[in-house]
């Protein structure tokens, strides 16, 4: 089983990238999992055609642990399964330790078992602003790591933010960082800019994906371009990055 | 409110359970919670603790640490503290304040061992569980341990598992219950772990039977029977019910299969009303039960309060909450429990007093029993016949 888990600044086109990259893995025969880790639960919404599905944490609120795995797991019509973590209500709890939690009963609820997954990505929350959002990372959770960034001063800027922790991160014997995914990229002067923040952490850039209206129109319809515009340049994109993320993680690239 | 106790305590908590069953075990157990709370874990549950030597620590947690995630700190002065004491393994406790902000026990745990030669390792305890949560978690964690090696099983010899004072608080309870076993022919490979040697743990894989006297031993068999292929039986040799313990032992010798051999004793006349109740930790309670059913031929409940698994419990008897277990012990006519349960009976019943220490600490310790004693069983037998104490 791979495990990924893909963090980024907010509004950079996590959910976006990561819905496109599982149902393209999906296609070529995977079985995938996609665990949306933000309080806001609309990591999958695209998935699942703007439909929300009941999120870990509002299902522990409203039965305590008397639920099952299929209460908050479903599958969506490309073939993705997508659980989202959820958290407290705005303004109050603890978004961080909702994650853990939630990662918790995914896992005791039998997930990993039940599902047999070959691939699960982790959509995280903007930054890892806690120990709460770096729980993906953790030894028994994703291997590998990689971060969205566009060319933007802030973005980047997030993003080695997140390198840096997961870094840090090594003695613990966390997840190791694959690479950035440049997004939403203009020109190559976006590229360059993050190629150089890569080479500073002796990384690589894994993947560009241009700033396409494509992605509005799938948005704006409450899809994925994978599946509104399946035979698209960006489709073919994802697929494409897809194939090297999942080579990569299985020592093939 | 069911959970809500206003008669009675709670039993000790979690990370007390952990630390009693590593107590005698030549390890450094290390709880990471503010300053003052060992007090808590060991002065006030632990019986050894003014006699004995052991080497547990509190880490002495402060809200900047925690709110900051100064990791870093804890694993240093656990580091510098192994590394002058020199102990045979490191176990890492939660505790309230690192489970809610999520601390990374088992990185944290790695991180010590990368810079120890000696077994690190965490004991999910978190303060929101009972001692047999936590216990239970200490000795699965040892037996988990490479340092517990498959060796040419010994014929009739027995690992005992789940041995604390917290559930046998009475002096002499570990020696008068090795003698039982020896005297039936059984020889003792290891104790876990009271009174015992800490080598004897390293034989363990060598036993033909692991016998579970309490719930806090029953995970730790299940693993050395996937390990080893030894098999468990659950249940105190106590009055009546010795020889039964001593026969499902031969039996699982020969088959490999685990056994409860209390299980059909007690459910064999559940449909009558009960006379008598015993209130504890499953196997203790249980197998005085089993024993008082035999000798007095008469309708025996149990009330198990504690986390015990359910395959250890007998059949409704895991009771949560004062209200229920109020309920259920006052449908008997007599009730053989610790003393602080008094304020539960109704004017009726009788109570036979049966010390816990994970229940009422050092309240009423002069009134704890050594069970594996025949003259201490006869003691209860006899109250109970007379419905004693009112």
């Amino acid at each position: 089983m791979i495990q990924l888990a893909f963090y980024g600044k907010g509004g950079i086109g996590k959910s976006t990238t990561v819905s496109n990259l599982a149902a393209a893995l999906a296609e070529q025969g995977h079985r995938v999992v996609q665990i949306g880790c933000d309080p806001k639960a609309d990591s999958t919404l695209n998935l699942c055609h703007g439909r929300r599905i009941p999120t870990v944490m509002d299902t522990c609120r409203k039965y305590n642990d008397d639920f099952k795995l299929s209460d908050v797991v479903v599958k969506s019509d490309i073939g993705v399964y997508c659980a989202e973590t959820g958290g407290p209500v705005p303004g109050v709890g603890c978004a961080g330790r909702g994650v853990i939690s939630a990662l918790e009963k995914l896992k005791e609820k039998g997930l990993y078992e039940a599902l047999s997954p070959d691939v699960v990505l982790y959509d995280v929350l903007g930054d890892v602003v806690c120990g709460g959002f770096a729980m993906p990372m953790r030894r028994q959770y994703a291997q590998t790591v990689y971060i969205l960034t566009s060319g933007e001063a802030m973005s980047i800027y997030a993003a080695a933010n997140i390198a840096m922790a997961v870094d840090r991160f090594k003695k613990r014997h966390y997840a190791g960082l694959g690479g950035f995914i440049v997004n939403r990229y203009h020109n190559e002067e976006d590229i360059a800019q993050a190629a150089h923040m890569a080479d500073q952490f002796n990384s690589s850039i894994v993947g560009r994906l241009p700033d396409d209206e494509m992605v509005k129109k799938a948005d704006q319809a409450h899809d994925i371009v994978l599946r509104m515009a399946k035979t698209s340049s960006l489709a073919e994109k994802y697929r494409q990055l897809a194939d090297l993320i999942y080579r990569r993680e299985c020592g093939a690239e | 409110m069911k959970t809500v106790y206003t008669k009675i305590p709670c039993y000790s908590g979690d990370v007390s359970g952990a630390a009693s069953a590593l107590f005698e075990l030549g390890g450094m157990v290390v709880i990471h919670d503010p300053s003052g709370c060992n007090s808590t874990y060991n002065t006030h549950d632990e019986i050894r603790w003014y006699e004995q030597e052991s080497l547990i620590f509190i880490s002495g947690l402060n809200d900047m640490d925690a709110i900051v995630g100064n990791d870093e700190k804890f694993v240093a002065d656990v580091v510098e503290a192994a590394q002058s004491l020199h102990p045979r393994f490191v176990a890492l406790c939660n505790s309230p304040i690192p489970y809610i902000t999520g601390t990374d026990f088992e990185a944290l745990a790695a991180m010590i061992e990368d810079q120890l030669d000696i077994p690190v390792f965490y004991i999910q305890t978190n303060g929101l569980h009972d001692y047999v949560s936590g216990a239970a978690g200490a000795f699965a964690a040892v037996a988990e341990q490479e340092m517990i090696q498959p060796i040419k099983t010994k014929p009739h010899s027995v690992n005992i598992l789940g041995l604390t004072p917290l559930d046998f608080d009475a002096p002499g309870s570990a020696a008068s219950l090795i003698q039982k076993l020896e005297a039936s022919g059984w020889q003792v490979v290891s104790n876990w772990a009271l009174d015992c040697e800490p080598d004897e743990i390293l034989q363990a894989g060598s036993a033909a039977v692991s016998l579970v006297v309490s719930s806090t031993g029953w995970e730790a068999a299940q693993i050395l029977k996937r390990r080893f292929g030894i098999p468990a039986v659950a249940g105190c040799p106590v009055g009546g019910f010795a020889p039964l313990v001593i026969d499902a032992m031969n039996q699982s010798e020969a088959d490999g299969k685990n056994r409860i051999p209390y299980a059909e004793i007690l459910s064999a006349k559940t449909n009558l009303k009960p006379e008598t109740a015993v209130v504890g930790e499953a196997v203790g309670a249980a197998s005085l039960g089993a024993a008082l059913a035999l000798d007095q031929g008469k309708a025996v409940q149990i009330t198990v309060p504690t986390e015990s698994p359910a395959a250890l419990c007998p059949k409704a008897s895991r009771t949560d909450g004062e209200s229920a277990i109020e309920d259920r012990i006052n449908r008997a006519d007599c009730v053989v429990a610790d003393p602080l349960y008094h304020t539960l009976l109704h004017r009726d019943t009788a109570l036979v007093p049966y010390h816990h220490f994970a229940f009422s600490g050092r309240i009423g310790y002069d009134q704890a029993e050594n069970v594996f004693e025949d003259s201490a069983y006869q003691k209860i037998l006899e109250r109970t016949e007379n419905g004693s104490i009112k």
